[in-house]
Formats: structure tokens, C-alpha cells, sequence
């Protein structure tokens, strides 16, 4: 009996490793994403930088509360700004980083809504693998109001994206 | 993307300075025709890629005066393999960074006309080479060839003057650049880097 338990002992320490190396080894294999934001010039126009700033804060910590690893550039840090660059060169940069794909996200103020977000993930060889909009509709009476009703829709449609193409869940 | 008022940059005024000459020029050796910038190597393994050696870039993004902030990064990429000794140093296609050094002048700041983009390095291999523009740059006003021609940098970068609202300069512009100081790279460290694809 007490060899059986030994046994059994054992063979659940070997589980335990077992399940280790193949967390150790999924987490190792996972490749985070790169973040690109860009400010439209109607956002220049109508709104002010430091909505660009909170949303662009507001979709790191999406993705990083749902521990989809973002990777950060090593020249630069975190691209945010209002030069437009094609797919092909920011998904060269993702692929110089270390990333696994690209997540675009175009931060806009269109003349009807108080706010727009379009995300949209590449593979790095610039295929689209999906698209997301989120606005603060038309009934917000103020910008602020506004910004709280898109970032709500903007949770919940892009943690349904989470450890989906694009954007790689980290086990640990 | 078109908008009134916007036009290709027109470089119209080009900043350029003469460089100042530093003792050590004089005595610097004469470049190689071939533009290879080899140093003779003699018994070492080392490979100098030369202060002076011309690069050819290409802008890997649009840049505006009207939304590039001063200070801001900007991405450029290099056009063709620099060689020494026909060893490939710098592969087309690695990473340059440049900087805005005229134009909005914070984030909250914009419509200025005029724009000025710095080339600061080329990040490579774990290296950074330090980029410069070349001596003299002879201003162009020929505004359907300005597209397609070749963009110097001044010393200080760049400069297009528009008496228009806005300069800009599209992604796929070529532009020179040449080495700043000597690179030494190895032998050894070239051909790894060949073996895995860097």
C-alpha cells in the first residue's frame, strides 16, 4: 500500500512537471502585439491630444488586464502620433520588435460623434485579420460623456477579440 | 491624399552649411572611387565602414508640417546594401531614425509651413550608425522633378520653405544621408549575421 502511494505520488509530481513545461513552453512561444496609434487630422482639428493620449491608455489597458503582451519598441517605445504610415512599414516595424502582429488603432473625430476608434489587426504580412469601430454615438451631450460611452463599447467589443487572431493571450 | 492648399514640398530654399573642416579631414584618406568606403585591411579581421560613406534612404512614412511635432520620430528606411570590401554592412531595409526639427510646434500647436526632418542613426546589428547630411546641397526649383528627386540633408536636416500652408513628404521619397564617424564591424560578426538572415 505504502509502495502505491509512493507510486502515486510519483506520477502526480511527473503530471505537475508535465503541466509546467507545456505552460513554460506556450508562454515562451507567445509572440505579444505591436501598437501603432494614429491621430486623424479631424481629430487635430476638433479635439485635443490628451483624448488621443486616454485613449490610447484606455486600449493598452484593455489589453493588458485581458494579458495580451505588448510589445515595445526598442528605438521608440510606443508609435503615437499623426504621420500616416503604410501597413507594409508598421508591420516591418512589429516584426523588427519581436511581434507577432500589429494592432492599428486610428483615432478619429468624425462631425457627428464625439469620438471614433478603428482597430484593426494585421498578420505581418499585412493581412487584415479583423476590424473593430467603436463611437460614442449621437446622444452623449458632452465630449466627456461622450468618450465614457465609446470606451464601454470599445471594452467590451475588444476583449471579445482577445486570444483570438491578432492578439495572443500570455498563460502567466 | 489630396487637399487644397497642400503640394508636394517645393525646395525652393535648401538650408545648407558648410561643413566646418576639423584637422583631422586634411589628413583623412581619399575615398575610394567605388564609393565602397573600405579602409585597406591588412592583417585585420576589422571592417571600417568610412565617415562619408554616402546612404541612400527612403522615407517609410508620410511626413506634414502641419501634424509633425518638433521632436518627433520619424522613420526612414536604408534604399541599398551599403558594402565594404563587397561585404554587405548595412542591408537595404534597415531601420533609420530621423527627427522633426521644424514643424508644429508642440502637439496642441499646429499649421506651421515649414518642415525640417534631422537623420539621426541607423539601428542595426545592435549597432547605431550615426547618420549626417552631405556638405552642400544646390537648392532645386524645378517643382514636377522635386518629387522624384533625390533630397539631400543639410547639416541641420531638411529644409523645405513653402509659401503655402502646409509641406509634406511622402512615404517612398528617396533621401542621402552619409556616415558620421567610422563603424568598425568584424569579420566574424558580418558572416553570423549573413548565416541567420539579420
Amino acid at each position: 500500500m505504502m509502495r502505491n502511494g509512493i507510486l502515486g505520488t510519483l506520477l502526480m509530481v511527473s503530471f505537475v512537471f508535465a503541466q509546467q513545461k507545456a505552460v513554460d513552453t506556450a508562454t515562451a512561444g507567445v509572440k505579444g502585439v505591436y501598437l501603432i496609434l494614429f491621430r486623424t487630422p479631424a481629430h487635430v482639428r476638433s479635439s485635443s491630444p490628451e483624448v488621443f493620449h486616454t485613449a490610447a491608455a484606455d486600449v493598452r489597458k484593455v489589453l493588458t488586464d485581458g494579458k495580451v503582451p505588448i510589445v515595445e519598441d526598442k528605438e521608440r517605445g510606443s508609435i503615437e502620433n499623426e504621420s500616416q504610415m503604410s501597413v507594409n512599414s508598421m508591420t516591418k516595424l512589429a516584426s523588427e520588435a519581436g511581434a507577432g502582429s500589429l494592432l492599428f488603432v486610428t483615432v478619429d473625430r468624425p462631425t457627428s460623434k464625439w469620438i471614433k476608434l478603428v482597430l484593426q489587426a494585421y498578420d505581418l504580412d499585412g493581412k487584415l485579420l479583423w476590424e473593430e469601430a467603436v463611437d460614442s454615438g449621437m446622444s452623449a451631450m458632452s465630449g466627456g460623456a461622450g468618450y465614457k460611452k465609446c470606451f464601454e463599447k470599445l471594452k467590451k467589443q475588444l476583449s471579445a477579440r482577445i486570444g483570438g487572431p491578432g492578439l495572443p493571450v500570455q498563460m502567466q | 491624399m489630396t487637399d487644397s492648399g497642400m503640394r508636394p514640398y517645393s525646395p525652393v530654399m535648401l538650408l545648407a552649411q558648410d561643413q566646418a573642416q576639423s584637422p583631422s579631414d586634411s589628413a583623412a584618406p581619399q575615398m575610394p572611387k567605388d564609393g565602397s568606403g573600405a579602409e585597406p585591411l591588412g592583417f585585420s579581421d576589422d571592417i571600417i565602414l568610412k565617415s562619408g560613406t554616402e546612404v541612400k534612404l527612403v522615407f517609410a512614412q508620410s511626413v506634414s508640417s502641419k501634424h509633425a511635432a518638433k521632436g518627433e520620430k520619424v522613420e526612414l528606411r536604408v534604399a541599398e546594401d551599403i558594402r565594404v570590401d563587397h561585404m554587405v554592412v548595412v542591408p537595404a531595409g534597415a531601420r533609420v531614425l530621423g527627427t522633426v526639427v521644424q514643424g508644429k510646434k508642440n502637439e496642441k500647436y499646429g499649421n506651421s509651413k515649414d518642415l525640417a526632418v534631422s537623420v539621426d542613426y541607423i539601428a542595426v546589428k545592435g549597432k547605431r550608425i550615426k547618420l549626417t547630411g552631405e556638405r552642400k546641397q544646390k537648392p532645386q526649383t524645378n517643382v514636377g522633378s522635386a518629387t522624384a528627386a533625390t533630397i539631400g540633408f543639410g547639416l541641420t536636416g531638411l529644409m523645405v520653405y513653402m509659401s503655402q500652408r502646409e509641406a509634406w513628404i511622402r512615404e517612398g521619397t528617396p533621401a542621402n544621408g552619409y556616415v558620421a564617424e567610422d563603424v568598425i564591424f568584424t569579420r566574424s560578426e558580418l558572416s553570423s549575421a549573413a548565416k541567420v538572415g539579420d
